[in-house]
C-alpha cells in the first residue's frame, strides 16, 4: 500500500515537472507595468498652469523606461477634461471600448517624431488634419498613399518620409481613426515618459468644477518583439482643479 | 551648502556664489576688464552653443555664470562624431557650415580661439535629381533644358544666367529696396503682406507654373519670406550662399572652445524642472543624480529650445504673449547619416566630387566632408527624414546614386526627431498673418528672463542667430 502511494507520488510529481517545463518550453509573453509617478494621483491642479508628468514603464521582455529600454513614443498619455466627476463614468467605460489600436500602431511607426495630436510639431497636428479633410474613402485613400510611398519636395515645403513598415491596410485604418479621434478639444494624447500637460484657462461659470482623466497605457512587443500575443498595461488617475 | 526641505522635496539650495571654478579660470577672469556694473550671478539654460557663448560673454564681463544642461553632453546641435569611424575621420551630425559674410561673431570667434575654417566645396557643382532623371548645373543653364521644365521665358533668361537656386530672387527683388533695419519688418508698406502666402506673389510677378513647384512657399507669409530675403540682402549673402566653410576637426570645436573657458560652470545631465521669475531675482529647480535641487540668481537666460521650454512650470506664467509664441513656434527635424567609404568611388563612375541631391524621400542629398584628414577613406554625410535607419538611408543611396557602386564601408545617423531633449533642428516660417504676433516679442525679456539661442534673432541661421542673440542678452544683462 505504502510503496503503491509512493510510486503514484513519483508519478504525479514526474507529470508536474513535465507539465511545468513544457509551459516554460512555450514561453508566454509577460504583462507590462505601468505607473503614472507624477503628478500623483487624486492631486490638484491649477487653471492654465503647466503640469508636468512622468510615466514609468517595466516589462519583463522589453525592458524598463528608466534605463531607456522602452521606445518613449509607444508610451501614450490620454489626457481628457470633463467638467465635473458626473460624466466620469461614462467616459471611462466608452474609452475601455474604443479600438485604439490604431494609435498603439502609430506609436509603434514614426507618427509622432513629427506630429502631435494638437500643436504643430514638425508636421501639422492630427486635429488640424481630422478638420481638413472629410472622412471620405477617396480622401482616406489618397491619404494613404501619400503616408505609405511619402513625398519629397525639390524647393516646395512639404516634406514626408515614406513607411514601409506598415502594410496598406493598417494606414488605412490609421488615417480613419486620425480623422475620426482628433476634432474634441477637451480630449489630448501625448506621447512620451515625460512631457507635459498644459491645463485650460479657468471657466467662467463658477459650477464648472474641472477634472482631468489621464490614462497612461503602453502595449509590448509580446515574446523576442514577435509583435504576436502582445499585452496592454494601462493606469489611469483623475485631476481635480484646485 | 544648505540643505532645505520644502514642500516635501528635498532640494538642496546652493547660491551661485558658492560655485567652484579651476584656479585657472579665476585667473582668466582677473584678467578680463571689470563689468560695467556689479557683477550679477546669472543661471543660463542649456549649454547649446547660445547658452555657452552668452555665458561665457557674461563670464569676460565679471559675471557669474552658471550653465544647466539637460543632457549628458554640451553642444546642443553643434554635434560633431567620431564614434566608429575609422583614421580620425569625423562627421558633423548637427551644424552643417557656416557663410563669409553673414556669420560676423562666428568669424570673429574663430580668430579669438585659434580655430581654423575649411572652404567646404558642398554647394558647388551640384546634380541634382529633378522628375527621376540627374541634372548637372550646366545643364540647368540650357534654355533646352530649361524649357522641358515648363518655365515661362523670363524665368528661363534669368536661369541662363543665374544659380538654378536663385530663381527665387528674380521674383523678390523689386521687394527688397524698402526693407532699411533688418530687425524691423513692419511699417514699411508691406504690412498686409503677412496675410498673403509667399506663392502668391510668385503668381502676382508671372512665375510659371513649373516655377511654382519648385519654390513652394504655400505656407509661409510674403512678409516673412521677403524680410528673409533683405536681411540676406543687408548682410551681402546670396539666396543660396555656395562659397560656404567648416570648422577643422568637426563644428563642434567652437562650442567646445566656449565650455572649456567656462570649465566647471557647465552642469551637464542637470534638467530643469522649474522657474521662478520673481522681481528680485530667479530660483530655478533642476534634477541633479535624480535629487531636486535649486539655484537662485539675479537672472536666468533661456537658451532652450521653446519646445522644449514651454513643457517647464514658470511662476508667475509667462505673458500670454510669450506662451502664445512657445505653443505656436515650429521648427523642422531630420536626420544625418555619415557615411564611410574606402575611396572616392564616384571618381571611378566619372563625377568630380559627391555632391548629389538625391530626390529619395529616404535621403535627400549627400556630400563629402572631412577631406583634410590623411586617409584613403573618404566621409560623405547626408540629410533625410528621421525614423530612417542608416541601413535604409544606405539602401536608398545605392538605389538613388547615379554611377554603378561605391565603397561605402560604414554608415552611422543621429536622429534629431528621437532625442529627449530638443528633438528640432532649425526654426522654420511663423504661420501666415501671425508675424506681429511672434516678432520682436520672441526676443524680449520678461521679468528677470532673458531670450537667446538659435530661436531668438531675426534670421532663423542656427550658429551666427545663437551667436548674436547670445551678445545681444549677454550685453543687456551687463547694462542692467
Amino acid at each position: 500500500m505504502m510503496r503503491q502511494h509512493i510510486f503514484l507520488g513519483c508519478i504525479g510529481f514526474a507529470c508536474f515537472y513535465f507539465l511545468l517545463g513544457l509551459t516554460s518550453f512555450i514561453q508566454e509573453n509577460r504583462s507590462p507595468k505601468i505607473k503614472i509617478i507624477t503628478p500623483s494621483a487624486h492631486s490638484t491642479f491649477r487653471w492654465n498652469s503647466i503640469i508636468p508628468y512622468s510615466i514609468h514603464v517595466a516589462d519583463y521582455e522589453d525592458g524598463n523606461s528608466e534605463y531607456d529600454e522602452i521606445n518613449p513614443n509607444e508610451v501614450i498619455l490620454i489626457v481628457k477634461y470633463l467638467k465635473d466627476s458626473s460624466n466620469l463614468r461614462a467616459y471611462l467605460s466608452n474609452e475601455s471600448k474604443k479600438d485604439n489600436d490604431p494609435l498603439v500602431q502609430m506609436g509603434k511607426s514614426t507618427c509622432f517624431t513629427c506630429h502631435k495630436a494638437k500643436g504643430k510639431l514638425i508636421g501639422p497636428s492630427f486635429e488640424r488634419i481630422a478638420n481638413k479633410y472629410q472622412k471620405d474613402p477617396k480622401v482616406i485613400e489618397s491619404l494613404t498613399n501619400k503616408i505609405f510611398a511619402g513625398s519629397t519636395a525639390i524647393w516646395g515645403d512639404e516634406k514626408m518620409p515614406p513607411h514601409p513598415d506598415l502594410s496598406k491596410g493598417q494606414i488605412e485604418k490609421i488615417v480613419t481613426w486620425i480623422l475620426e479621434n482628433n476634432s474634441n478639444p477637451n480630449k489630448n494624447y501625448l506621447t512620451g515618459i515625460e512631457g507635459a500637460i498644459r491645463a485650460k484657462e479657468k471657466p467662467a461659470s463658477n459650477y464648472e468644477k474641472g477634472i482631468l482623466v489621464l490614462t497612461a497605457s503602453y502595449t509590448d512587443h509580446g515574446v523576442n518583439d514577435s509583435l504576436q500575443s502582445t499585452k496592454q498595461a494601462q493606469k489611469t488617475i483623475i485631476l481635480t482643479s484646485y | 551648502m544648505k540643505n532645505v526641505v520644502t514642500a516635501g522635496v528635498g532640494a538642496t539650495v546652493l547660491p551661485i556664489n558658492s560655485l567652484t571654478a579651476s584656479d585657472r579660470q579665476e585667473e582668466l577672469i582677473s584678467e578680463l576688464p571689470k563689468p560695467s556694473t556689479d557683477a550679477k550671478k546669472v543661471i543660463v539654460g542649456g549649454a547649446g552653443i547660445g547658452g555657452l557663448c552668452c555665458a561665457y560673454e557674461l563670464m569676460k564681463k565679471g559675471h557669474e555664470v552658471v550653465v544647466l544642461e539637460a543632457s549628458g553632453r554640451h553642444g546642443g546641435h553643434v554635434y560633431t562624431t567620431r564614434d566608429e569611424l575609422s583614421d580620425g575621420l569625423y562627421g558633423d551630425f548637427g551644424q552643417e557650415h557656416i557663410v563669409k559674410p553673414g556669420y560676423e561673431r562666428y568669424w570673429e570667434y574663430l580668430k579669438e580661439f585659434n580655430i581654423t575654417a575649411l572652404p567646404y566645396p558642398r554647394r558647388k557643382n551640384i546634380k541634382r535629381k529633378i522628375n527621376g532623371k540627374f541634372y548637372t548645373e550646366q545643364m540647368l543653364k540650357d534654355p533646352t533644358v530649361l524649357k522641358t521644365f515648363g518655365f515661362n521665358k523670363r524665368e528661363i533668361d534669368y536661369l541662363s544666367e543665374n544659380p538654378w537656386s536663385d530663381l527665387k530672387s528674380l521674383y523678390t527683388k523689386t521687394y527688397l529696396g524698402k526693407f532699411k533695419d533688418e530687425y524691423q519688418p513692419f511699417s514699411i508698406g508691406y504690412d498686409a503682406l503677412d496675410k498673403v502666402p509667399m506663392s502668391d506673389i510668385y503668381k502676382k510677378e508671372g512665375a510659371s507654373s513649373a516655377a511654382l513647384n519648385f519654390l513652394g512657399g504655400n505656407n509661409s507669409s510674403a512678409l516673412y519670406e521677403l524680410w528673409y530675403a533683405a536681411i540676406l540682402k543687408m548682410r551681402g549673402v546670396a539666396t543660396y550662399p555656395t562659397e560656404v566653410f567648416r570648422l577643422k576637426g568637426g563644428n563642434q570645436m567652437l562650442p567646445n572652445a566656449f565650455a572649456k573657458r567656462l570649465g566647471s560652470k557647465v552642469w551637464l545631465n542637470c534638467p530643469i524642472t522649474a522657474i521662478t521669475n520673481r522681481e528680485k531675482g530667479v530660483t530655478v529647480t533642476y534634477k541633479r543624480l535624480k535629487e531636486v535641487k535649486e539655484i537662485k540668481g539675479d537672472y536666468f537666460v533661456n537658451c532652450i529650445p521653446l519646445p522644449t521650454l514651454k513643457n517647464i512650470p514658470i511662476q508667475p506664467a509667462l505673458s500670454e504673449k510669450k506662451q502664445y509664441i512657445n505653443e505656436n513656434i515650429s521648427y523642422d527635424s531630420y536626420q544625418r547619416f555619415v557615411f564611410q567609404a574606402s575611396s572616392k568611388f564616384w571618381e571611378d563612375d566619372g563625377f568630380k566630387d559627391i555632391n548629389m541631391n538625391l530626390g529619395h524621400s529616404d535621403l535627400w542629398e549627400v556630400w563629402q566632408s572631412a577631406e583634410e584628414i590623411e586617409t584613403h577613406r573618404v566621409i560623405v554625410l547626408g540629410t533625410g527624414p528621421g525614423g530612417v535607419s542608416p541601413k535604409r538611408a544606405l539602401a536608398a543611396f545605392r538605389e538613388a546614386y547615379p554611377g554603378k557602386n561605391d565603397s561605402i564601408e560604414l554608415a552611422v545617423g543621429r536622429d534629431w526627431t528621437k532625442q529627449k531633449y530638443s528633438s528640432n533642428c532649425e526654426r522654420t516660417a511663423f504661420p501666415i498673418g501671425e508675424l506681429n504676433k511672434f516678432w520682436p516679442y520672441i526676443i524680449e525679456s520678461e521679468g528677470r528672463i532673458h531670450f537667446a539661442g538659435a530661436y531668438a534673432d531675426n534670421l532663423n541661421w542656427g550658429t551666427e542667430a545663437a551667436t548674436r542673440s547670445a551678445n545681444r542678452v549677454a550685453e543687456t544683462i551687463d547694462r542692467l
